[in-house]
C-alpha cells in the first residue's frame, strides 16, 4: 500500500494528552446531551423519577419520630442524605455502562474504539454527560428537600462535597470494572444488579446500619456505600453519631478506595480491551 | 479487496484498524505494527464501516463531523472549517443541518465517506462504501473516493462486491479467500496469469456453427465454450491464424470474429474454484 507524501495536508491536531481528553470529555458530553434531548419525554420523565422517592419518604418521616442512635435526629433529612449518598454513587457506577449499553446498541462503539483516542480515556470521557446528569439530579433534589423541610447543616457543606466527589469516584470505579466485563461478555451486568441491591439493604439508606446483625453489618463496611452515607449524614445531618465511624475514618477510608480501585479499574478496562482484541470481540456488537 | 463471503476482509480491516490482533503474522500500517502501535495507527486511518450504523442518526451531518473531529483533537476553529469544506466535497453542504435519520441511504454514505476523509487521513479504509447505494450513487461515490485520494495524497483500500467498479478503478486488486490472498496486483497481470483469450466466432448458419464445434473441440489448446445458435465462442491460447490453418479449410461460412474479455466476475470465480494448494502472489 503507498503512503502519502503530502505532510502539508495532515490535519493539524491537538497533542497534549490532557487537551486530548478535554476535547474527548467535550466530545462526549454534547453527545450524551444531544441524545438525552433527542428523546424529550424520556429525558423529563427520568428526571422527574428521581424526585418520587423524595416525596415517599416525606410522608413515611410523618409516621417515624424516633429514629435509632446513629441515624439522625430527623428521620426526613437523613433519608433524604441517603438517596443523595446512593445517587452519587449510582450515577458512577451506572453512568459509563449505560453510556457503554447505548454505543453498543445503535452501532457506535466499534467506531469509538476506532478512533484515535486512548482506549483508557474512554470509561472518562464516556462518563461526563450521566455525571453531569446525575449532579444536575443531586443538587436539584437537595433544593426540593429543603424547601420540604429537610435539616440540613450548612458548615458540613465543603466536607460533603469532598465525601461526595470520594463516592462518585468509587462509584466510577466500580462501573469501569462493570463495564470491562461487559465489553467482552456483552451482555447484561448481573454483578453489578446484584452489588445495587446488596447496596440498597446493607449501606443504611433507609434505616442505621446499627440495626443490622452483627455478620451482615460487617458486610456494610465492605461497600462504598456505607462510607459515603455515614460521612454526608455526619457532616450535614442533625443528631448524635457518637456510634459507628469517625468523619477522618470514613474519609481516608474513601480517600484510599477511590485512589487506588480508578486506577486500577482504568487499568483493567484497557487489558480487557486488549484481551477482546486477541478474542476478536471488539466488533460485530 | 475483493473475495467471497468470510474471505476475510472485514477481519482484515479490523486487524488493519486495530479491533483485532491478527492470530498469526503481523499487519502494518504505513511501517507501525497494528498490534503494537494501534494508538498511532488509528491516528492515520480513516474508516467507513460497511453498515451506517456508526453514524449518530439523531444528529445532523455537520455534528457528525464535529463529534469525530473532536475525538480526532482538531482544534476548534480548525474544525468548523474543516467541516464546511468535507461536507461540500461530498456534496453535502445544503444538508449540513439534517439529521442523519432524515438522510438517503446514498447521503449517509457520503455522510459516512465525510466523517473518513474529514482528518485528512494518510490511510482510507473503506469496507463495501457502495453497497447499500444504487449504481449511479455508487459511480459518484467512487469518483469522490477518486477524487479525495487524489487531493489528499492518500492511499485507499476498499472491499467491494461490485466487480465493474473494481475494474473502473484501474488500480490493484487483492483477492482473499479462505483467509489467504489468492493474488495481489492489477488487473491486467491477473488476466494475463489466468485468463485464456477468448474468441467469438459468428457463423452464416446455425449447421456451420455446430460443425466447427465438433472440428475446434478435437484441436489441442482450444477449448469450445459455448455454442450459442451461430456464435461459438472458443478459448484459446495459439492465434488465431493457427487454428484456421489446423482446421485445414473446414471451418466454413464465419461471418465475423471478435476477441471477448472474460468478465471479472468469472475470472476471479474461476481463479477461486481452481484454486492451487499455494496461495499465488503477484
Amino acid at each position: 500500500m503507498a503512503t502519502s507524501t503530502h505532510s502539508h495536508l495532515q490535519t493539524r491536531r491537538r497533542e497534549h494528552p490532557i487537551s486530548r481528553l478535554i476535547a474527548a470529555n467535550n466530545a462526549f458530553m454534547v453527545l450524551g446531551w444531544r441524545q438525552a434531548i433527542s428523546y424529550p419525554l424520556g429525558f423529563v420523565m427520568t428526571q422527574l423519577s428521581n424526585f418520587v422517592p423524595i416525596f415517599v419518604f416525606y410522608f413515611v418521616a410523618t409516621q417515624v419520630n424516633n429514629p435509632s442512635q446513629g441515624f439522625g435526629s430527623d428521620y426526613f433529612t437523613s433519608v433524604v442524605i441517603g438517596l443523595l449518598g446512593v445517587k452519587i454513587l449510582d450515577t458512577g457506577l451506572r453512568g459509563f455502562g449505560l453510556q457503554m449499553d447505548m454505543a453498543i446498541n445503535r452501532g457506535w462503539l466499534e467506531m469509538f474504539l476506532v478512533e484515535p483516542v486512548r482506549w483508557r480515556y474512554l470509561p472518562i470521557a464516556m462518563s461526563q454527560w450521566p455525571v453531569a446528569q446525575g449532579l444536575f439530579a443531586v443538587v436539584t433534589t437537595i433544593g426540593i428537600t429543603i424547601l420540604l423541610g429537610a435539616d440540613f447543616n450548612p458548615s458540613g457543606i465543603p466536607l460533603a462535597l469532598l465525601i461526595g466527589a470520594l463516592g462518585l469516584i468509587a462509584g466510577l470505579a466500580i462501573g469501569t470494572l462493570s463495564a470491562a466485563v461487559k465489553v467482552l461478555a456483552k451482555s447484561g451486568d448481573p454483578i453489578l444488579h446484584l452489588y445495587t441491591l446488596a447496596a440498597q439493604i446493607f449501606s443504611g439508606v433507609y434505616f442505621p446500619i446499627n440495626d443490622l446483625p452483627e455478620p451482615l453489618r460487617l458486610l456494610s463496611y465492605l461497600l462504598p456505600h456505607t462510607y459515603v452515607i455515614q460521612g454526608l449524614r455526619r457532616v450535614l445531618a442533625p443528631g448524635d453519631f457518637a456510634t459507628g465511624l469517625s468523619t477522618p475514618t470514613l474519609i481516608w477510608t474513601l480517600v484510599i478506595f477511590s485512589a487506588l480501585a480508578y486506577p486500577f479499574a482504568i487499568w483493567v478496562w484497557g487489558r480487557s480491551l486488549n484481551y477482546g482484541r486477541q478474542l476478536g470481540v471488539l466488533s460485530g456488537y | 479487496m475483493v473475495g467471497p463471503n468470510g474471505a476475510g476482509k472485514s477481519t482484515l480491516f479490523r486487524v488493519l484498524t486495530g479491533l483485532n490482533t491478527p492470530t498469526t503474522g503481523r499487519a502494518f500500517v504505513c511501517g507501525l505494527d497494528t498490534t503494537t502501535k494501534s494508538h498511532e495507527v488509528r491516528r492515520l486511518i480513516g474508516f467507513a464501516p460497511a453498515d451506517d450504523s456508526s453514524l449518530l442518526l439523531r444528529n445532523t451531518c455537520r455534528e457528525n463531523l464535529v463529534f469525530h473531529g473532536q475525538l480526532q483533537g482538531m482544534p476548534r476553529k480548525h474544525l468548523q472549517k474543516r467541516v464546511n469544506e468535507t461536507l461540500d466535497f461530498v456534496g453535502l453542504g445544503p444538508a449540513a443541518d439534517r439529521v442523519g435519520i432524515a438522510l438517503s441511504t446514498g447521503m449517509k454514505a457520503r455522510l459516512q465517506l465525510a466523517r473518513a476523509l474529514l482528518h485528512r487521513p494518510r490511510v482510507l479504509i473503506l469496507d463495501e462504501p457502495t453497497s447499500s447505494v444504487d449504481p449511479i450513487a455508487a459511480y459518484e461515490l467512487l469518483e469522490l473516493i477518486k477524487q479525495a485520494v487524489t487531493e489528499q495524497g492518500s492511499a485507499a483500500l476498499i472491499s467491494s462486491h461490485r466487480l465493474e467498479e473494481i475494474e473502473a478503478l484501474h488500480n490493484d486488486v487483492v483477492l482473499l479467500d479462505d483467509g489467504l490472498i489468492r493474488y495481489r496486483g492489477d488487473l491486467d497481470s491477473l488476466r494475463r496469469i489466468w485468463d485464456q483469450p477468448r474468441m467469438e466466432i459468428r457463423f452464416h448458419a446455425d449447421a456451420e456453427c455446430q460443425r466447427a464445434a465438433k472440428v475446434l473441440d478435437q484441436m489441442h489448446d482450444v477449448d469450445v465454450v459455448e455454442v450459442d445458435g451461430d456464435v461459438l465462442t472458443v478459448a484459446t491460447s495459439i492465434g488465431l491464424g493457427k487454428i484456421f490453418s489446423q482446421a485445414n479449410g473446414q471451418l466454413s461460412g464465419v461471418q465475423s470474429i471478435q476477441e471477448v474479455r472474460l468478465p471479472l466476475r468469472e475470472l476471479l470465480a474461476k481463479i477461486l474454484i481452481e484454486r492451487a494448494e499455494q496461495p499465488i502472489q503477484s
